[in-house]
């Protein structure tokens, strides 16, 4: 792939020496459906091409697109070919500045992918043809991305009679549709490389719309931690995809990377060095990098479990104990990992300084949706902790589950206080995991659904869901069972394999359908209003990382990341089997553009497209 | 009076890197709050302010040096491993290699090469100098002619002068490194009978030396006196380049990884059913056809400068030509160039029916044109590669492909024979047995050593009919289990293990074909796993100790191979796939530990910090708090 960047009679000379150089093969369409090569001495008439070309418009249905568009796709079977200096886009220069920033943005964004593709250099004259594409939206009061925004598009393109001018159309009602029109473009043009040009499919007609809101995948950066350009990664790669919710799990017990304003000792102490902490401008700087990209950073500070390291200066600065069970030995009596922590949460100076953290991360990330985490509670820290079996002795609450529950509940009103105290926005939704505070017989006892969405991180099939929903939260579908990336690997505390092994292949991830999952509980037509009414938000993949940094991340969550992108832009009635070419091709896409994204197959299966099929069930 | 000279000379060189250290940007160097020091042999994490006058607080990387009676070495030797308990601090460029001694130009030219690779090391191991190549350590300046009196002294010397890896190169070392009584300068001494050898004590040497972010300077430790020698021959890393091409520069990383884990084995399954990217000069059609494009190849120039890279990292290229399974496209050429089918069942339909996997294609055992086509290609491999050892591959070969031609099927009639399952077999031993004269005739070297994968023709009834032990190494992927094991080094092979339920690195992921969770070697192969994995153990168990410690005095057991298929990996992924699992390999086949993987745990950890600072995409094992928080994250 690291070749593709040079134009081909540069590679003449890098291989020559008599050794092998043209290729014997070259590609044709089978049944407007397949890509299979063919020896160029069986088509004595030509008519093959390079294997992308083919790609384009084999399949008449949709090409390689994806995701998938959910409305009208037609797509002609020619191409025209052009150099991307006769690229022009246009269409938004009188748009406020805002808007029209984020349109430049993209566009640059469009004419560097056109460039990687194929890098200037030497042009033949027949193929100076131009590509004008014309990007507007309807609406350009505003410059967030919410998850209201409405991303439609619809792209049209067509040829001037004498061939020379191709024209894209991209209409849009926000600036985050038209920059998935673009997407949808740059997926219609490919390289060609026998003749060292780029071919853009000449006429086509795409109308398309996500079907969920909410479309994203979640890191955690506290196990382990990413520098700035791996974040800007993941998010181009969510932007391929046209997924658009980076979830930033941006602290833990671990280590405390993030800067508070105001604050340096939550660093001073939490972060794994000086070298590992993200800044208020590099944070800043992510904010500004994912939005002309289409995606919204939803930060989590979760608590009051998952905390720990960062936190233990409490009694030196005389504010007392803010974290209890910090590094409690044995950890499996106290958390489910080392090192444990838990916030003090009879401590008053706990809730200002959540305030100010949350003050501090409001001056950066949007207003509208923030993740308050507040997962895995441990249960037996709290009711070993003499500080707070104090409190609950006074204040008279038992030390079974429901007074646990009640503890959970208190602590959860208290952070959302603060959120909205720390907001602009007073109509902030806190996301929470699902937890003991979530369960049936509990949730509507301490969750205002206006208030809160729900991540649900149980097992597909959990009885939970279906109630949640009914009773009218709304809801993010991550399933460990099928949507934890981290799976499969060996233990990193003893023997064995990770407790949510076996690992999650794409093919499960892009067969789980939110909207199946509530459907199968109870019917397709309640389904259909949970969806229309915005209680199926959508869904995320999550990497976890205690086993995963900087070096392995990138094809953990590529390109299974990708199948969830279409299972939720597009939420296809046909299962996975259908779209195995398409996210074979859309894999070789993102590694063309940077994104180490883990092989599928052999690369032979994308030459003979029909080829690589299972073998039939046992017993038949 | 010594111990007083040396408390004085670290409490000199203390202040100067500290006035250094002042010196630069104040982003690289806040002060952080914790520091470690050695505490039960784990490096445990302390408030800087908090550190008893009883004991040094120093920086993570430099506590490791010498905490544990390994400190970070991996793999750890196996004859005397003595640490000292101080640090002796000093720049890169004040390392002095003062003798070289080779026997030969060739060894000194390794030897040059070696130097060079090390002192990159020194550099790598500051991070910052890692990411943007910008030197750290700072010159002109006042401070800097005072550290310079801290030298650190290297003087190496070789044997013999053996230039060429085999399966009988000895590959001990000896290792001192000695504080001078003046404080200031540290004399090393490498001993070794090879090149080889002195190279592995150069990597050791590397492991005892560490960045020092608090005072930005190196530390090495003060003392150190190592004897080593692997116990296993053949420590070796499969991978296949057919199912997905991998870009040579990823070649060299893979060769990179191996030399710091003592590896010396790269067997290179160059060539498949799926695509021959081999550069074929005899017969270019093979690669014309069968590599996946005219980008994806790999020309002699390509493979010399490989076996060049891996010789002066201590690593041998043996290459497999896999057949007569295992072949397709490339060979199809056959009929249009007149030579009839030189291969069947290429890419034949339904492949469920005619191989394991898609596509199909088998080597076309009565065609006279294949042999000589078969004799082309050993001829263009050994004019490269190595002349000792080849691998013959001979694995998977399906009965059904074969009898799905006409020709193949004509021909046994013709020659009396049924078509059974016995009559394929020995159709296929004897196209082994010609295509083992074949390469001996190709090859220089008169005792040339065949490996050949387990299969139907390495099976009680069949091997001694077919493979001489005198001409095959027997590689083992069958389940540790496998009573074969025990049949086969009984009988005097000498096998190489790469049994799939350790040591396949391809499992645990999806189904590729047909979907599913688990490709069929799954779960995935953990480090834990990978280390536990021992050779002699699982002979032992099946036989005795007894045995197992006469089969390796015999050599029968020359070691080990784990195998990085790639039908679900390309350059994109191999690294994370390979490293840090393959460096539990290393250690299980330097060192043959008999202490399971716990005991190597904090030093896994620590190397896998290494591997990444010196530039490979190796996979994260744990949280980065493990890393600072030794004996922690127990079960």
């Amino acid at each position: 792939m690291y070749h593709s960047q040079f134009p081909i009679f540069l590679l003449l000379v890098v291989v020559g020496g008599g050794q092998a150089q043209t290729s014997v093969w070259t590609y044709t369409c089978l049944n407007e459906k397949h890509c299979q090569r063919v020896a160029v001495a069986d088509l004595p008439g030509g008519g093959g091409v390079p294997l992308d070309v083919c790609k384009l418009n084999c399949n008449k249905a949709h090409g390689s697109l994806f995701p998938l568009p959910t409305g009208q796709v037609t797509l002609g079977p020619n191409t025209t070919p052009f150099y991307p200096g006769y690229v022009t886009l246009s269409g938004y220069d009188a748009y406020p500045i805002a808007v029209r920033e984020l349109f430049r943005a993209a566009a640059g964004i469009f004419t560097g992918h056109l460039n990687k593709m194929r890098p200037p250099g030497g042009e033949n004259p027949i193929y100076w043809n131009r590509v004008d594409i014309r990007a507007t939206a309807s609406d350009n009061s505003t410059s967030m991305l919410t998850l209201g925004t409405d991303e439609s598009y619809t792209l049209a393109l067509t040829v001037s009679a004498d061939g020379k001018t191709v024209t894209a159309d991209i209409s849009a009602v926000t600036f985050f549709g038209a920059r998935h029109g673009l997407e949808t473009l740059s997926q219609l043009i490919a390289y060609d490389e026998d003749l060292d040009v780029l071919q853009i499919v000449n006429t086509a007609n795409i109308v398309d719309k996500p079907v969920y809101l909410y479309r994203g995948l979640g890191l955690d950066t506290s196990r382990n931690f990413f520098s700035l350009d791996s974040i800007k990664k993941v998010i181009d790669g969510l932007s391929y995809n046209k997924m658009n919710i980076f979830h930033w799990l941006i602290s833990n017990s671990q280590s405390f990377p993030m800067e508070v304003a105001g604050r340096p000792q939550f660093t001073a102490y939490g972060a794994y060095s000086k070298n590992k902490i993200y800044s208020l401008a590099n944070m800043r700087e992510i904010v500004a990098y994912a939005k002309p990209r289409g995606v919204k950073i939803v930060p989590e500070f979760n608590g009051p479990s998952h905390a720990g390291f960062g936190w233990e200066w409490g009694p030196s600065a005389g504010m007392g104990n803010l974290v209890v069970c910090l590094n409690a030995d044995p950890w499996y009596d106290y958390c489910l990992e080392p090192p444990c922590g838990q916030l003090n949460i009879v401590n008053n100076y706990v809730y200002e300084l959540l305030g100010e953290i949350y003050t501090s991360m409001l001056g950066i990330f949007d207003n509208d949706l923030f993740h308050m985490g507040g997962d895995e509670v441990h249960m037996n820290c709290y009711n070993t902790t003499k500080e707070i079996t104090d409190w609950m002795a006074e204040n008279g609450t038992s030390t079974d589950m429901d007074g646990f529950v009640s503890l959970l509940g208190s602590f959860t009103s208290k952070a959302h206080d603060k959120l909205v105290a720390a907001s602009s926005n007073k109509d902030i939704t806190g996301i929470l995991w699902t937890s003991e505070l979530t369960h049936r017989e509990y949730i509507s006892q301490y969750l205002d659904p206006t208030k809160y969405a729900i991540q649900i991180w149980t097992e597909t099939f959990h009885a939970d869901t279906p109630a949640m929903i009914n009773d009218g939260y709304r809801v993010i579908f991550s399933n460990y069972d099928a949507l934890y990336l981290d799976c499969g690997l060996s233990a990193w505390v003893g023997t064995g394999h990770t407790w949510c092994s076996p690992y999650k292949e794409w093919q499960l991830i892009y067969d789980h359908s939110p909207h199946f999952i509530y459907a199968n509980a109870t019917n397709s037509t309640a389904a259909d209003e949970a969806l229309a009414d915005g209680r199926l938000l959508g869904g995320e993949a999550v990497l976890w990382v205690e086993q995963a940094d900087d070096q392995a991340y990138e094809s953990r969550l590529w390109p299974r990341g990708a199948a969830l992108g279409e299972r939720l832009w597009s939420d296809p009635m046909t299962g996975w089997a259908d779209a195995e070419h398409r996210m074979v091709t859309n894999r070789g896409r993102m590694v063309a553009r940077g994104i180490r994204a883990d092989q599928m197959q052999p690369e032979y299966c994308s030459m003979y497209q029909n080829k690589c099929y299972g073998p039939p069930p046992p017993g038949k | 009076m010594m111990f007083l000279v040396k408390l004085l000379s670290v409490f000199i060189s203390f202040t100067i890197c500290q006035q250094v250290a002042s010196k630069l940007p104040p982003s690289h160097f806040q002060k952080s709050p914790w520091t470690w020091v050695c505490r039960e042999r784990k490096c445990t994490k302390l408030d800087s302010t908090q550190v008893p006058p009883t004991e040094t607080g120093h920086p993570l990387n430099v506590c490791k040096l010498n905490c544990g009676e390994y400190g970070s070495l991996l793999p750890k030797p196996t004859i005397k491993t003595e640490i000292g308990a101080g640090f002796v601090p000093f720049y890169p460029n004040n390392v002095k290699f003062e003798k070289l001694e080779g026997p030969s130009p060739r060894t000194k030219r390794l030897l040059n090469a070696s130097v060079d690779i090390f002192k990159s090391y020194m550099l790598q191991s500051v991070s910052r100098y890692a990411e943007d190549g910008e030197d750290p350590f700072p010159e002109n300046s006042t401070e800097y002619d005072r550290l310079s009196k801290n030298i650190v002294k290297v003087s190496i010397a070789i044997a013999h002068p053996f230039d060429k890896l085999t399966l009988n190169t000895d590959e001990g070392y000896l290792l001192s490194v000695q504080q001078q009584e003046d404080g200031a300068t540290v004399i090393v001494t490498i001993q070794a009978n090879t090149y080889f050898g002195a190279r592995h004590a150069l990597e050791t040497l590397s492991q005892l030396i560490a960045y020092d972010d608090s005072k930005n300077c190196l530390q090495i430790v003060d003392r150190a006196l190592i004897q080593d020698k692997p116990i296993f021959r053949y420590r070796g890393i499969l991978l296949d380049t057919s199912r997905n091409f991998i870009p040579v520069p990823k070649l060299r990383r893979l060769i990179d990884g191996m030399s710091y884990s003592k590896l010396n084995m790269f067997h290179w399954h160059i060539t498949d059913t799926h695509s021959f990217p081999l550069y074929s000069k005899s017969v270019p059609q093979l690669t014309k056809y069968g590599a996946y494009s005219p980008k994806q190849i790999y020309t002699i120039e390509d493979i010399a400068g490989l076996i060049d890279y891996a010789t002066i990292r201590g690593v041998k290229i043996v290459a497999e030509f896999d057949a007569p399974a295992h072949v397709g496209n490339g060979w199809q050429f056959g009929p249009s160039a007149g030579k009839g089918e030189l291969a069947v069942c290429i890419n034949q339909e339904p492949w469920t029916e005619y191989c394991v996997e898609p596509p199909c294609g088998q080597l076309n055992p009565v065609n006279e044109e294949m042999y000589k086509i078969l004799s082309e290609v050993y001829k263009d491999m050994l004019d490269v590669f190595d002349n000792d050892v080849f691998h013959m591959g001979g694995d998977e070969v399906n009965v059904k492909c074969w009898n799905s031609s006409s020709t193949i099927t004509q021909y046994l009639t013709n020659h009396g024979k049924d078509l059974s399952q016995e009559s394929f077999v020995e159709l296929w031993g004897q196209f082994q047995i010609r295509a083992l004269k074949l390469l001996k005739a190709r090859s220089k070297d008169a005792n040339m050593t065949a490996i050949m994968w387990t299969s139907d023709l390495t099976t009680k009834e069949h091997i001694k009919q077919y493979l001489d032990k005198k001409d095959y190494i027997i590689q083992i992927w069958s389940e540790g289990r496998d009573p074969i094991i025990p049949y086969l080094i009984n009988e005097g092979y000498r096998v190489i293990f790469s049994n799939y339920d350790a040591w396949y690195f391809d499992c645990g992921y999806g189904g590729w074909v047909g979907g599913g969770p688990n490709n069929w070697c799954s779960p995935y192969k953990g480090w834990q796993q990978v280390y536990g994995n021992s050779p002699i153990d699982i002979y032992a168990n099946a036989t005795s100790q007894a045995d197992a410690n006469q089969a390796m005095k015999q050599g029968l057991i020359l070691g080990g191979e784990v195998a990085m298929w790639t039908e679900q990996a390309d350059g994109s992924s191999i690294e994370s796939k390979i490293w840090p699992r393959a460096a539990a390999l290393g250690e299980r086949l330097w060192s043959n530990p008999t202490t399971d993987w716990s005991a190597a745990e904090i030093r896994m950890v620590a190397n896998r910090q290494r591997l990444v600072d010196r530039g490979l995409d190796a996979d994260q094992l744990q949280p980065e708090w493990c890393r600072q928080n030794e004996g922690l994250c127990h079960a």
